[in-house]
């Protein structure tokens, strides 16, 4: 009888145990192609996690991923649920992106170099929302504010009579698409705005945002050396802060409307940097004298990185306006970091205590920045964080060690932002925007304040040596040579 | 380096002469003091040093002493007590370190958003620019007497509130020396700064212009170049060439492709390579360009590109 049963019940289990198997394999697809936000169709990754009640509200709008569907948009074999390392959030060439938090979640909103479409990126899923159809071709820069719903735009027109280049800047403010009353999503998008008056001055030459999004700052060439403006992005309420009769200056507005200015830089030549109070036009100086200098401020000015070529050699080194005690009792401000970069690939963490960085594992035989700036040189990078409290480096990735595919990365206008679990850049090789999950279980020991003192460093004495520069880490030892144009 | 201010009392006539190397010391910077003196026998004499009233360094012939000065704002108050055959003399010296940085900028060509600095090349003008600082903060420049030389000897004017200069660069590879003596009227402040401008060349670079996106001025043409479609633009951006004349259109530009001379457009820095085909073709560009007004300031720059056969 149970023979008889078991018999007649086997080609059932079968049957069932083969659906199981389909609808695990139907599945894991699904939720891979989801993972990897490589869909150019719309609404299979949203509405999956919709239905599974784990999606956030965001705007509406066309959700594709912009440019080619590509699969191999990240850059590392994963397994199912795990994010991985590098995610590919733009595979279109991009003017500028920031961070924004909605509903208590991190995306990255991007403008499209070629049409000035916005785009909102989520970084864990890859999966991409359109939000504007307003068409600004051929976008040089775009500085984003208020929120990530302000974008400063900047691109080149050619004045028919001289021939000349001409340098237009569009303060916009990004009009969102507006979901239908039903809550469902709609195809209807956003657009770029501006009051009728959002253009600033032709020819600016410097745009800068202060990191809370209220102002920007820009120079603006006179007959006899700069004008420096900063305007409130909310009201566009407009104020000439700063008159100079040189005009070279590289400028980064803080939060609390000073400004550091930095002269532009090459590889032999000496570079100053100084703190500038527009209230009673002071100039406090901060750092002299230092070859191919660069630097990048904190948010409120307290500290900066600052790069400069010694030898040679590109070294970075914390420049702390209080000052650190030294071994002999005297108070110095600047402190060397043991990492060959420079601060155009680092990024500051919300609480000013971490700086994020691609670095350069060898300096090339070229002038640096220069040959960077001029696009003749490019950098395979590899990624690190340093505790500017503590100077303590962490190793976080190699690019080329951690993907089959070999990819490598030259880190170009970097940020991070909101929950700081990403690492946000744009690849200066092809200007695609990407993301590096941050894994914070690598370093975050060590910024607990009980084990600041005494602790040893994480890495080993290579990784040491590779964050120094000394050897290459991956990277060969002449620089690599922009690919060809495809 | 630095901005030296003395401020130098003296208790009886100037029998002696007080110097200190360096001439214009800066904060946190060692400085000697030296005493020299054709009227008293300081071989001989008991000299006592005192730093900030207290008692340093004291012996016979004791001549000199150094000291270090503190940060940007501070004093030090060196006295010294002579004790010589003919009696006693006491000397104060007081120096205030401070600073005068020299910013300079080539009136040469770089292109658009470039953030790096324009170099001097043959013949180009330089705006030099000097910030006097006597504490943390940089104080009003007009405030001050500039006195300028270039090139060690040549007088390039002086006046209140003259705190900048234009300058012509020399031949590449060379430098040119531009120095500035700055006192604060009605103080003994002074400061003096000597800066050596070095020249470079000019240095011409392809970068696609690409009808979407722009001039791609990130990531300069290679030597070879395969393109996508059936049309090449190429941007040649003549960097660190006079402003001027590249404004004023006086710039030769020569351009041969596959040796052969092209007349350049309207626009003489673009150049657009058309297939005539639709099978592979391969061109050889290049470019030079030359500075009529400054005959050595000149570019060159060559590239090689192919346009894919039609599919």
């Amino acid at each position: 009888m149970d023979e008889e049963l078991t018999s007649s019940k086997k080609p059932w289990i079968i049957i069932g145990v083969v659906l199981v198997l389909l609808l695990g394999i139907g599945l894991y697809f699904f939720f891979s192609r989801a993972k990897g936000g490589t869909d150019t169709g719309t609404s299979s990754s949203s509405s999956l996690f919709g239905f599974l009640g784990t999606d956030t509200p965001r705007p509406t709008g066309t959700e594709i991923t912009p440019g080619n569907s590509d699969t191999q948009n990240n850059t590392q074999n994963t397994t199912p649920g795990e994010e991985p390392l590098f995610r590919h959030l733009a595979n279109i060439p991009v003017a500028g992106a920031t961070a924004v938090v909605h509903d208590g979640k991190t995306y990255v909103r991007y403008i499209a170099r070629e049409n000035g479409y916005v785009y909102e990126v989520d970084p864990q899923t890859g999966a991409s929302t359109q939000l504007t159809n307003t068409t600004i071709p051929r976008i040089y820069e775009a500085f984003w504010g208020n929120s990530g719903n302000s974008v400063v735009i900047r691109y080149l027109t050619r004045d028919q009579l001289s021939r000349q280049d001409v340098i237009k800047t569009r303060l916009t403010d990004l009009a969102l698409p507006v979901a239908d009353p039903n809550g469902t999503s709609t195809s209807a998008l956003g657009s770029l705005t501006g009051s009728g008056n959002d253009f600033l001055p032709d020819n600016i030459s410097t745009v800068s945002i202060s990191p809370d999004g209220t102002h920007l700052f820009y120079l603006l060439p006179v007959t006899d050396g700069v004008s420096g403006t900063s305007v409130s992005i909310a009201t566009r309420a407009a104020k000439e802060v700063l008159r100079s009769s040189f005009s070279e200056w590289l400028p980064q507005i803080l939060n609390n409307g000073t400004i550091i200015l930095t002269t532009k830089a090459s590889a032999s030549v000496p570079g100053f940097s100084y703190l500038y109070n527009p209230l009673d036009k002071t100039f406090s100086r901060l750092v002299r004298e230092k070859d191919g200098l660069t630097t990048l401020a904190e948010q409120n000015g307290k500290r900066l990185i600052y790069s400069e070529n010694i030898s040679g050699n590109t070294t970075l080194s914390l420049y702390d306006t209080k000052g650190f005690e030294s071994d002999e009792g005297d108070v110095v401000h600047t402190e060397p970091l043991q990492l060959a970069t420079i601060p155009e690939k680092c990024a500051w963490s919300n609480n000013s205590v971490r700086i994020y960085c691609g670095a350069f594992t060898s300096t090339p035989r070229v002038e640096i920045p220069d040959s960077w700036y001029q696009g003749v040189v490019s950098f395979s990078d590899t990624f690190w964080t340093i505790n500017t409290d503590t100077s303590e480096i962490t190793f976080l990735s190699d690019p080329v060690k951690e993907n089959s595919a070999g990819h490598t990365f030259d880190v170009f206008m970097p940020f991070t932002g909101g929950d700081e679990n990403h690492f946000f850049f744009v690849d200066k090789n092809d200007a695609t925007l990407w993301s590096m999950h941050i894994i914070k279980s690598k370093f975050i020991a060590s910024d607990e304040p009980s084990t600041q003192a005494g602790n040893a460093p994480i890495l080993t004495p290579d990784e040491l040596k590779d964050a120094a520069g000394s050897s290459g880490l991956g990277t060969p030892d002449k620089p690599s040579v922009p690919a060809p144009k495809k | 380096m630095g901005l030296f201010a003395p401020l130098s009392s003296f208790a009886a006539l100037d029998l002696i002469n007080i110097s200190t190397n360096p001439k214009t010391p800066g904060p946190n910077q060692d400085v000697t003091i030296t005493m020299n003196s054709y009227a008293v026998d300081l071989n001989s004499a008991t000299i006592i040093w005192f730093v900030n009233k207290v008692p340093t360094k004291q012996g016979i012939a004791e001549k000199t002493l150094t000291i270090h000065t503190g940060e940007l704002g501070t004093k030090t108050i060196v006295d010294i007590t002579i004790l010589g055959n003919t009696g006693k003399l006491d000397k104060q010296i007081v120096v205030v370190p401070a600073e005068v940085d020299v910013l300079w900028e080539a009136q040469t060509y770089t292109p658009p958003f470039y953030k790096g600095k324009a170099l001097p090349s043959y013949k180009s003008l330089i705006r030099v620019t000097a910030i006097p600082r006597y504490n943390g903060l940089s104080s009003d420049p007009s405030q001050y007497y500039y006195k300028w030389t270039y090139n060690r000897t040549q007088g390039m004017g002086e006046a209140l509130g003259k705190n900048s200069v234009v300058i012509p660069a020399g031949w590449s590879d060379s430098s040119v020396a531009i120095a500035v003596d700055i006192n604060l009227p009605g103080t003994d402040w002074k400061g003096y700064k000597l800066t050596n401008i070095h020249g470079h060349e000019a240095n011409l670079v392809f970068y696609e212009q690409a009808p979407l996106l722009g001039v791609q001025f990130n990531h300069a043409l290679p030597r070879k170049v395969v393109g996508a479609g059936n049309t090449f633009s190429i941007r040649a951006v003549p960097y660190f060439l006079s402003t001027d004349n590249f404004k004023n259109g006086e710039l030769v530009y020569t351009w041969l492709v596959n040796n052969r001379n092209v007349l350049p457009g309207l626009d003489p820095t673009t150049l657009t390579l058309t297939k005539s085909g639709k099978g592979e073709e391969v061109y050889s560009a290049s470019l030079r360009i030359q500075n009529p007004k400054r005959i050595l300031q000149e570019g060159n720059a060559q590239t090689e590109i192919t346009l894919p056969e039609e599919k």
